[in-house]
């Protein structure tokens, strides 16, 4: 994860320096403004990141056993048994075991949220469906892995 | 290699299927293929353009019309036809790179496609309103794009389409950088990352901070449109330069979100068809977090006619950015020098890229340099300017991507020789459309007008036949593509010998992408499985 | 009054297939122009050696029919990597310069509205959907466009000329191609510019910031004169303007 987290902090600290150039030489704020949110997307970038490091236990394994301990818990959360194969690792059932399922919600929640945005030019008559269809998507994407 | 076996049909599936899936795969190709349904619908409303620019008067239409037609020309091109392209690639190779069964959160996946394509026909819906669609440029400026001198329903159908699809977008980014970090199959480190994939991440970056800029500015846009806001009127405090700061602030790195995964797409292709490693991996990566870092510094150079910028700074970070680009054109040669380079289609694409779009980039360090940007600035010479690298540089990735990888995901091979007619066509077309307007540009002819003095007819008559012969390659293209649907001959794994890992798998893959893998130990673990090879440069970073 | 010098190299680009800056007709017109010059220069130095090599690649390192051999796997070369990061900095670096200076000898047309030299001649030029209306403001005669016919103004040679660019309804930008001059007119934004005019001649100005429905027709033209005849022109402006007698234009 060291490279991860150093891809963040790598370009939160350009862009600092960066800001810091541009508010010397023009005071002006709307740039610096701008600069200055991408330094703090950055550092939030870094700080989930580091967090999740000092998570990890502490141990002398390489940082392919710890890749592979990560990976699989990644794919066991979307639904697959065991990562694909290696030498020594079993490959991955052939068919349909696994598999993310297919969901209505995305299509539906799309469709609330573009409802809402018609809302905002056309008034009520958008919106007000847009609002009811967001909560029933609301309630059917999270009940819908729950088994 | 593995005998070819005509692909099966189940990865079509019917309606419901596509409407409901969560597969990146056939999100990808969802993405995609409306990607390029836009890319047809704002080509055809450029080709109108053309029309009408190609004698002097108004023949075809009026100049309201005309000012719709590049505005919705603009805004359908960029974030209608080329984010969403780099989305659908990403969405369907990034994990197939990475040895993963799919993306990190599936279903928020389907959700940014659906946001996308509903955001695009929002903006578009403009065109059937009383008083039609924006008409402000894809830029949208106030004071003119505001309720005084831009009325009517289709700018704030522009506004909400773009918030859409602008969300859409960080959506996709955050599942690709979600995928990128924790989806990698056992062995592949950071550093054998495809550089597809690099580019991918520091796109996905550039997406999630300069989006946000455009939400705000759209948003304050709307509320001094429609709630009464003075963000943007001088006569009550505000300032029209400020929408310009956060309009560029996402413009440019926009541009480099468009460009940087077709530099990657160039980056898998040259090797494989010189049948060499990539010359220089380190010094892509850096290039690439170089020119990602640079982007967020450089917006104003759009501003420097505006008068309220300092020039200095933004000259500095505008020609500095070159240079990321520059070491990427050189690796790209040194990747093909000494190597033995076969030119199927994939590949001459990419030759056409090289070409164009170093005339792309070194014009735009004419315009980076303030004082030749006020003779330039709002001329043909920036249309040129940025078709050289839009077109000549996206647009010409695209179809190598294309040809390189719709044999994966159709599998079936599309016809050569089309392909190399549509190559020479678009080649000759392009040029011929574009190369006079960098001297009409200069000579005078400013841009975003309906009509132009009757000097610069010629130049414009050539202008519009080089158009017309564009649009036909691209027929030649679509035509090529829908025979190959059903009857190109059956792709196999590994039409191309590739080095990254979605050549080990099926054509096209199986739901769960794969059944097994190859050790990974460098960026090209298919061709190290083939050749017994492994990376002996220790690239651990 | 471009020196012949500069006029060949023009003329050599252009043959080369490069685009060439308009005649420069007024002083800070000419920094832009040699400085343009310049860049095509070394531009199509970069352009010649890049092209050339990927060209060059290309007819040398075709594979040969039935050639299934690989060729070396070549990784990297850190040596050559770092000159070609090197050198492009350096020239980069020489570019930023040039446009620097030549922006600072140019800064002469930007001045703050209250630095005139006594023999500036001032005018306002305000910008309006879809016209011109210049105001010279010492002796407030003044010239507005029609539907029918755009404005001409009338300057005299070799003098310091600033225009104050006014707008009240939206963006638009003042632009003679001739002068390689452009400068937004921005609501709410206090420009100016600055021309000395070499040579005497029409010079077409036009609108370089889209403003809406007729962005295309909203153009005028500079007529620069000997500063005798402007004179002339000028003071029976004023005596038409103070008669009664409506302005021509």
């Amino acid at each position: 994860m060291a490279e991860e987290l150093r891809f963040f902090v790598r370009i939160g600290l350009f862009t600092l320096v960066a800001g810091a150039v541009y508010w010397s030489l023009t005071y002006e704020w709307a740039g610096t403004f701008l600069f200055g949110f991408v330094v703090i997307g950055c550092a939030f970038f870094a700080i989930a990141i580091g967090t999740l490091i000092r998570g990890t236990r502490p141990h002398p394994e390489s940082e392919e056993r710890q890749r592979n301990m990560i990976v699989d818990a990644a794919y066991r959360m979307i639904g697959f048994a065991q990562h694909p194969g290696d030498a020594n690792h079993p490959p991955l059932a052939v068919g349909d075991e696994g598999i993310p399922p297919s969901s209505i919600w995305p299509l539906v929640a799309a469709t609330a949220v573009a409802l809402v945005g018609l809302g905002l030019v056309f008034g009520a008559w958008f919106w007000f469906p847009g609002m009811l269809l967001g909560a029933v998507t609301a309630y059917g994407w999270v009940t819908e892995l729950v088994r | 290699m593995t005998e070819a076996v005509a692909p099966s049909a189940s990865h079509r599936g019917g309606v419901v299927d596509w409407v409901t899936t969560t597969d990146h795969k056939k999100i990808g190709v969802l993405y995609m293929a409306t990607a390029m349904a836009f890319f047809v619908v704002s080509g055809v409303l450029a080709l109108l353009m053309r029309l009408e620019l190609a004698q002097p008067g108004l023949q075809v239409m009026s100049e309201q019309r005309y000012n719709e037609l590049f505005t919705m020309h603009g805004t359908g091109m960029m974030f209608f036809f080329a984010t969403p392209m780099v989305i659908g690639l990403a969405n369907y190779f990034t994990p197939l790179h990475l040895g993963a069964p799919d993306v990190a959160f599936p279903r928020v996946n389907a959700l940014g496609f659906w946001m996308s394509l509903l955001g695009a026909l929002t903006a578009f819906a403009g065109f059937l309103t009383a008083t039609g669609a924006a008409a402000f440029g894809w830029t949208g400026y106030p004071p003119l794009s505001n309720a005084t001198y831009s009325p009517g329903t289709g700018a704030d159908l522009w506004i909400v389409g773009l918030l859409l699809s602008g969300t859409a977008a960080i959506l996709g980014a955050v599942n690709l950088v979600a995928t990128l970090f924790g989806l990698r199959a056992p062995g592949m480190t950071m550093f054998r990352l495809s550089i597809f994939n690099w580019n991918i991440l520091v796109t996905s970056a550039l997406i999630m901070f300069s989006f946000p800029a455009l939400t705000a500015a759209l948003a304050m846009l709307f509320v001094d449109r429609n709630f009464g806001g003075t963000f943007f009127d001088a006569s009550q405090g505000g300032d029209p330069i400020l929408f310009q700061h956060l309009f560029w602030f996402f413009g440019h790195p926009e541009v480099y979100i468009v460009i940087l995964p077709f530099f990657g797409v160039v980056t898998e292709i040259i090797p494989v068809f010189a049948r060499k490693p990539i010359f220089g991996y380190k010094g892509f990566v850096l290039a690439t977090l170089l020119i990602g870092a640079y982007s967020f510094s450089v917006w104003a150079h759009h501003m420097f006619a505006t008068g309220a910028v300092n020039s200095p700074f933004f000259a500095a970070t505008s020609m500095l950015i070159a240079v990321p680009t520059g070491i990427k054109f050189f690796n790209w040669i040194a990747t093909m020098w000494r190597g033995k380079i076969s030119f199927q289609s994939p590949m001459l694409f990419c030759m056409g890229f090289l070409f164009m779009f170093l005339i792309g980039g070194v014009t735009g360090i004419f315009l980076a340099s303030p004082p030749i940007d006020f003779a330039a600035h709002d001329t043909y010479y920036v249309v040129a300017h940025f078709h050289y690298t839009l077109v000549g540089g996206t647009v010409f990735a695209v179809f190598a991507a294309l040809y390189f990888w719709l044999p994966k995901i159709m599998g079936r091979m599309l016809d050569e020789r089309l392909a190399k007619l549509h190559f020479w066509l678009m080649l000759i077309g392009f040029n011929l459309t574009f190369l006079v307007q960098f001297q009409l540009g200069l000579d005078g002819m400013q841009r975003r007008i309906a009509d132009y003095p009757s000097v610069y007819g010629g130049e414009n008559l050539l202008s519009s036949i080089g158009a017309g012969i564009l649009a036909l390659s691209i027929a030649v293209f679509v035509v090529n593509f829908w025979r190959a649907r059903r009857k190109g001959p059956p792709a196999g794994d590994d039409p191309w010998n590739g080095y990254t890992l979605e050549w080990w798998t099926t054509s096209p893959p199986p739901h769960h992408n794969f059944t097994s893998l190859p050790p990974i130990r460098s960026e090209r673990p298919v061709f190290d499985a083939r050749h017994g090879t492994s990376s002996t440069e220790d690239r651990e970073g | 009054m471009t020196s012949p010098r500069w006029r060949a190299t023009g003329a050599a680009l252009f043959v080369l297939g490069a685009a060439c800056t308009p005649d420069a007709a007024d002083a800070g017109g000419e920094e832009i122009e040699r400085l343009y010059n310049t860049f095509s220069v070394i531009a199509a130095a970069i352009f010649s050696i890049t092209a050339g090599l990927i060209l060059w690649s290309i007819l040398r390192y075709r594979r040969r029919r039935g050639d299934e051999a690989l060729p070396t796997q070549t990784h990297s070369n850190v040596g050559l990597e770092v000159v070609w990061f090197a050198i492009p900095q350096v020239i980069v670096v020489g570019l930023f310069v040039l446009s620097v200076t030549t922006l600072g000898a140019f800064d002469r047309r930007s001045p703050a509205a209250d630095d005139d030299g006594d023999d500036t001649l001032v005018l306002q030029a305000q910008g309006f959907q879809w016209g011109w209306r210049f105001t010279y403001v010492e002796s407030g005669v003044e010239v507005v466009g029609t539907a029918r016919e755009d404005p001409e103004i009338v300057l005299p040679v070799g003098v310091t000329i600033a225009f104050d660019l006014v707008s009240n309804d939206v963006i638009h930008s003042f632009y003679v191609p001739r002068f390689l001059l452009k400068r937004d007119v921005v609501p709410g934004l206090d420009n100016r510019v600055e021309v000395t005019i070499e040579e005497p001649g029409t010079y077409d100005g036009k609108c370089a910031e889209f403003c809406g429905l007729l962005h295309a027709e909203m153009n005028f033209s500079i007529r620069a004169v000997a500063a005798d005849e402007f004179e002339a022109w000028l003071n029976e402006r004023q005596l038409e303007m103070e008669s009664g007698v409506p302005t021509r234009d």
